[in-house]
């Protein structure tokens, strides 16, 4: 969209849009300022971890323009999850038998292998709908809400976005709340935290892993609470900036029902006859992010570099840096190269494995390596082509390399690789157009 | 690579953003280039919904660019 002096409501607005990535507010239509345009995004992408979780992900997402400045978003999303997942205990020089989320199925890890339940598999959801109006000559509002249903898990959020241009609509500032309900059904019933795994024989039951149609027995809940302060401020014809600081709290069962640890004796070795126990994890979490954005326009290049630092009352500490460059090839291609870097500490009660000697002293702990000291990198790259004069279609190719590092290796655990690196592929599809 | 990297530049475009209004004004009609799709914080909005749920579901960290968003059971 080329705006001209002739066109200021369109100025402000783009300017508006540019500053709503709040609360997952996206950006604009190119041709915004039509009357009554209606945008179309839609993708699929195709994630595969090697030797592990697969997932189809389409994604469709509608931008009404309702006029007189008022939007209507709708964004629909859905997940499929296939392959096998860790489900925390640590390889060891002997094959090892593990039950079923419900308690009936049973499978066996080889030996010096990583832990991994082949039964995982899901399905998910999620339904957005935003709506978008003027709250004065230089303001808007935005409300949200939201929905989504796994086999196990359902969630319900609500969110509200208001932002204020000022200074020759040069500077804009956000502030969003948004509050989250979730539902969590644990396939086979809510495990109690740290208590001994029940064995069953591989292969002993009906394997019904995750969304494997198991009943629950219990359900429990979580809320998820969220502040966000932002500024957004145009710094030059072709620099644009954003700073957020983002405020969250989290209460109810955040543990994961489906992971274990294992318990080993001094010298590393799995304590029999009962050698795993069910993880637990605080049931509050506070965070904090501050977020920040630059944009820039060189020629015709643009550069998006963005830096995050997390952190949270559960001892986890982040970095996070994020690269885009948009190359134009002539008037109607692009390639984008991505590169991302993130860097976490572990949780507090992060343990690889547990001692047996240690159990009885602990309030809480996870074997997830999801919570592990831990990098990962990013290296993307994506071709966009334009298509007439309101449509794209694009293609994006990503590899995702993560290393985590082991809270302690413990005598013979030296002898096993405990947190192998998870590489990652992602293709997606993408295609946009006005109408 | 250092952890320092992040927060130097962080703290590089913080003080930038507030220091700008020591900056000329830039007018609306100089807005040409910023009004550009590509120059949006978010320029795909599908892109920005798929990272954000991959990265929810494999790492510790989540917000910043933005909040809610829906939940999942991935993480």
């Amino acid at each position: 969209m080329q705006l001209t002096k002739k066109n200021p409501l369109a100025i402000r607005q783009a300017l508006a849009f540019s500053t709503a990535a709040l609360l997952g507010h996206a950006s604009p239509p190119a041709h915004a300022a039509d009357n009554r345009d209606w945008e179309v995004d839609s993708a699929i992408m195709f994630y595969q971890e090697t030797g592990r979780v697969s997932a189809t992900e389409p994604i469709l997402r509608l931008r009404m323009d309702r006029g007189d400045d008022h939007f209507l978003t709708l964004k629909f999303v859905a997940d499929t999850l296939t392959g096998a997942s860790p489900n925390g205990a640590i390889p060891t020089s002997s094959a090892q038998t593990f039950s079923g989320p419900s308690g009936t199925a049973g499978y066996t890890t080889p030996a010096n292998s990583v832990p991994l339940d082949p039964t995982f598999h899901d399905a998910r959801y999620a339904f957005n709908a935003e709506w978008e109006q003027p709250a004065g000559s230089a303001s808007k509002s935005i409300y949200g809400v939201n929905f989504s249903t796994e086999t196990d898990y359902q969630s319900i959020g609500l969110s509200a976005t208001y932002n204020f241009d000022f200074n020759q609509h040069d500077t804009t500032l956000t502030t969003g709340i948004a509050a989250n309900a979730d539902s969590v059904q644990p396939i086979g019933g809510t495990p109690l935290g740290l208590s001994t795994v029940v064995a069953t024989p591989a292969g002993g039951g009906k394997n019904e892993g995750e969304g494997g149609g198991g009943e629950a027995k219990f359900n429990i809940n979580k809320h998820v609470y969220d502040l966000l302060l932002g500024i957004t401020q145009v710094m030059s014809r072709q620099d644009l900036v954003q700073f957020n600081i983002n405020a969250g709290k989290e209460s109810g069962y955040l543990t994961d029902p489906y992971k274990i640890l294992s318990v080993v004796d001094t010298n590393g070795a799995l304590i029999f006859p009962d050698p795993y126990v069910h993880e637990k994890r605080p049931d509050n979490r506070g965070r904090m992010a501050f977020y920040s954005q630059w944009s820039h326009q060189f020629t015709s290049d643009v550069l998006r570099l963005a830096v995050r630092h997390y952190s949270d009352t559960w001892g986890i500490s982040s970095n996070t840096l994020d690269a885009h460059y948009r190359l134009e090839l002539g008037q109607r291609q692009y390639l984008e190269p991505h590169y991302r870097y993130y860097k976490q500490t572990a949780a507090d009660f992060y343990h690889t494995s547990l001692r047996s000697s240690d159990l009885a002293g602990l309030n809480y702990a996870s074997a997830d390596y999801r919570l592990a000291d831990m990098s990962s990198k990013t290296l993307g790259l994506k071709y966009g082509l334009l298509v007439g004069k309101r449509s794209e279609v694009a293609i994006r190719v990503e590899t995702i390399t993560q290393h985590a590092r082991p809270s302690e290796v413990i005598g013979v655990q030296n002898q096993q690789i405990l947190l192998p690196d998870i590489k990652a592929s992602i293709i997606q599809l993408n295609y946009s157009t006005v109408f | 690579m250092s952890s320092r990297v992040p927060r130097v530049l962080g703290i590089s475009i913080l003080l930038g953003t507030l220091s700008a209004c020591s900056f000329q004004p830039v007018q609306p009609w100089e807005h040409d280039l910023l009004a550009q799709k590509k120059m949006q914080l978010q320029p795909s909005a599908v892109d920005a919904a798929l990272d954000e749920h991959t990265y929810f579901s494999k790492e510790a960290s989540r917000g910043g660019a933005g909040a809610g968003g829906g939940g999942c059971g991935c993480n």
